[in-house]
């Protein structure tokens, strides 16, 4: 088993490596617990906004954000590295049924992936424990859990409500004026 | 590395709008289509007057300037659309009969990249809302209210994400791209770049020189358009946001079922005060239904109008080029045969919500007649112990009490009958759960 981490390890990168990390804490293929795919985007989002995330840029997606499509943060290259986490059995990807909206996308990381994880021990890098530290509570040391509040996402501590985190820049403002000199047009 | 950019675009973002020649002939004489105004009148400014004798009056909120370029009274209008805050900013607003309807720009001076086109997109498209939904009719703000699954049209202005739009977008030159011939090539040689903008790649042609590209979200052609490309283009806008409009209302139908299955498994449950809620619900459902019947009538309508002119173009010396062609009658014939699916489907939501009124009515008569009986065998027994009260208790000898006890006893039961029976379904309200 261990040569197979090895070998899979020499062909993932560093930003792939992190976004599985970032989803093996918040989902489990044991207890069947799944994060949305605006949640992960929310997530790496944000860790990236604190440099930990550097291959990725600020670029933006149409996508679902509660019960709407929102103008968001994607990288162009993100879904890519999603695809081959996919490919290489680390990540599960499942379309959920919601009682107030179509079905939602959303991945968990595999027992597989986790053992990966533990196996290159990125937990106790100083990146993995730079992310942890970033997404626990400082009371409880619980996860911060992505919530999307209507104008920008925020991470909550469901056990002190009082902790929480707005995810500036996640959800694009796209009120501001059009600055460019245009006139009308007629098809 | 340098960027992929589109020399002087120019800007189409389109929603369905529910029309009808009645509804088109009501806007073009509230702006004036008809008198050829020179200078713009303002309309859809935020709030009303209250008293129409008094002359001074203030409104909330500014609305929109608007002049008109051309119409046809009962077909369409072309407007000329600016801010109160920058009036110089002139955008292009088209509406027609068929419920195609576009907010334009020519950004004549601007090369942009391609993340910059998707930005500005998303800005015209959030402008959509706020600039024409205040000039549409009551009843069009209602359907779009419904559709869009929003209390009123206010929200839906608060919130211009919830209303989908489709958008096209024209460039002379595409800059910053591995050189190539055609849109296949395009795509071999420069990947999903273009995919920025149009989302998934649906279809892709070159046709008369102009390299088209048909995606989820946009269209994106480069080049220099010809007649039968621009009305093909037109139908594609079309099509495209009937298809945004006609989801949104399958969704709408969807979550309207589910409601009633919802309460069809309640019902048998419910007390009274529950069932009373959801005869409130009832009411709602019922409401919703009855605008989602006049909302698909107008699409089929839409759909049918912009068909039929679609058929006559083909006689015409601008007919759709053959590759394209096929691609649109697929379009056309997908959103028809859709058309039939909802028209069974709010059919079938139409008896569920009849069965389900009746169903309602059973029940809460059932509470009603089982309280009333309970009552009416209290009163019964109340009077025979009355007259046994009259002829003196604390006399009463053994013999007399061998006929008191059990009617009080049967008293006493059905008076814990009735208790229990009233507790149940008249105190202690649970909120039935509304979305």
């Amino acid at each position: 088993m261990e040569k197979k981490f090895a070998s899979l390890d020499k062909e993932l990168t560093d930003n792939q490596r992190k976004i599985l990390f970032i989803l093996s804490l918040y989902s489990s293929e044991e207890e069947l617990e799944f994060l949305q795919y605006t949640g992960w985007l929310t997530l790496a989002y944000f860790i990236m906004t604190k440099g930990l995330l550097p291959g990725y840029k600020e670029q933006l997606l149409v996508y679902d954000y509660k019960t709407d499509r929102r103008y968001l943060w994607e990288d162009k290259t993100y879904m890519d590295d999603v695809n081959i986490l996919r490919q290489k059995k680390l990540v599960i990807r499942a379309r959920s049924r919601s009682s107030e909206y179509r079905d939602i996308n959303a991945h968990q990381c595999t027992t597989f992936g986790k053992q990966y994880l533990d196996f290159i021990e990125l937990k106790e890098s100083p990146d993995g424990k730079a992310i942890l530290s970033y997404l626990t509570c400082q009371n409880c040391k619980n996860l911060l859990i992505p919530i999307f509040e209507d104008e920008q996402p925020v991470l909550q501590c469901l056990k002190h409500p009082k902790i929480r985190v707005i995810v500036e820049g996640f959800l694009w403002d796209l009120h501001e004026p059009i600055l460019e000199e245009l006139k009308p047009f007629f098809l | 590395m340098v960027e992929t950019t589109l020399s002087k675009p120019k800007i189409l973002v389109a929603q369905y709008i529910p029309m009808g020649k009645n509804h088109m002939l009501s806007l073009n004489r509230h702006i004036g289509a008809h008198k050829s105004y020179i200078s713009p009148t303002e309309f859809g400014l935020k709030g009303e007057i209250k008293d129409i004798a008094i002359s001074k009056f203030k409104m909330k909120e500014r609305g929109v300037l608007l002049t008109v370029d051309e119409a046809d009274m009962h077909s369409y209008s072309k407007l000329q659309l600016s801010t109160y805050e920058n009036p110089e900013q002139k955008f292009s607003l088209k509406l027609d009969q068929d419920g195609l309807s576009y907010l334009g720009a020519d950004y004549f001076k601007s090369t942009m990249e391609l993340d910059d086109v998707k930005v500005t997109i998303g800005k015209m498209s959030y402008n959509v809302a706020k600039y024409v939904y205040p000039i549409l009719t009551d009843a069009q703000q209602e359907q779009l209210s419904i559709l869009y699954g929003c209390d009123c049209v206010e929200t839906l202005i608060a919130c211009p994400f919830t209303t989908p739009s489709y958008s096209l977008v024209i460039s002379e030159k595409i800059n910053g791209v591995t050189k190539f011939t055609n849109a296949e090539d395009f795509v071999k040689k420069n990947g999903k770049v273009i995919d920025a903008i149009t989302d998934w790649i649906l279809w892709k042609e070159t046709i008369d020189n102009i390299h088209i590209f048909i995606g989820m979200r946009a269209a994106v052609a480069i080049g220099k358009l010809t007649e039968p490309i621009r009305h093909s283009l037109d139908k594609i806008l079309f099509l495209e946001s009937m298809f945004n409009a006609s989801f949104r209302m399958f969704s709408k139908i969807w979550t309207t079922s589910k409601a009633i299955k919802r309460i069809n498994n309640q019902v048998s449950n419910a007390r009274y005060n529950q069932l009373k809620e959801i005869e409130k619900e009832m009411i709602v459902l019922g409401k919703e239904l009855t605008l989602l019947k006049v909302l698909d009538k107008t699409l089929d309508e839409s759909l049918e109008s912009k068909r039929k002119e679609w058929e006559k173009l083909q006689k015409t010396k601008h007919k759709t080029p053959k590759s394209l062609f096929v691609f649109i009658d697929k379009l056309f014939q997908d959103e028809i045969e859709k058309a039939y699916d909802r028209d069974l489907m709010i059919d079938i939501i139409s008896s569920d919500i009849s069965a389900l009124q009746g169903l309602i009515s059973q029940r809460v008569d059932l509470i009603l007649t089982r309280n009333s009986e309970i009552l009416n065998i209290i009163a019964l027994v109340f009077t025979l112990l009355s007259l046994f009260g009259i002829s003196g208790v604390r006399y009463f000898a053994m013999e007399q009490w061998v006929y008191i006890i059990p009617l009080l006893g049967i008293f006493l039961i059905v008076i814990i009958l009735y208790l229990n029976h009233s507790i149940r379904n008249f105190l202690g309200r649970r909120k039935t759960r509304r979305k």
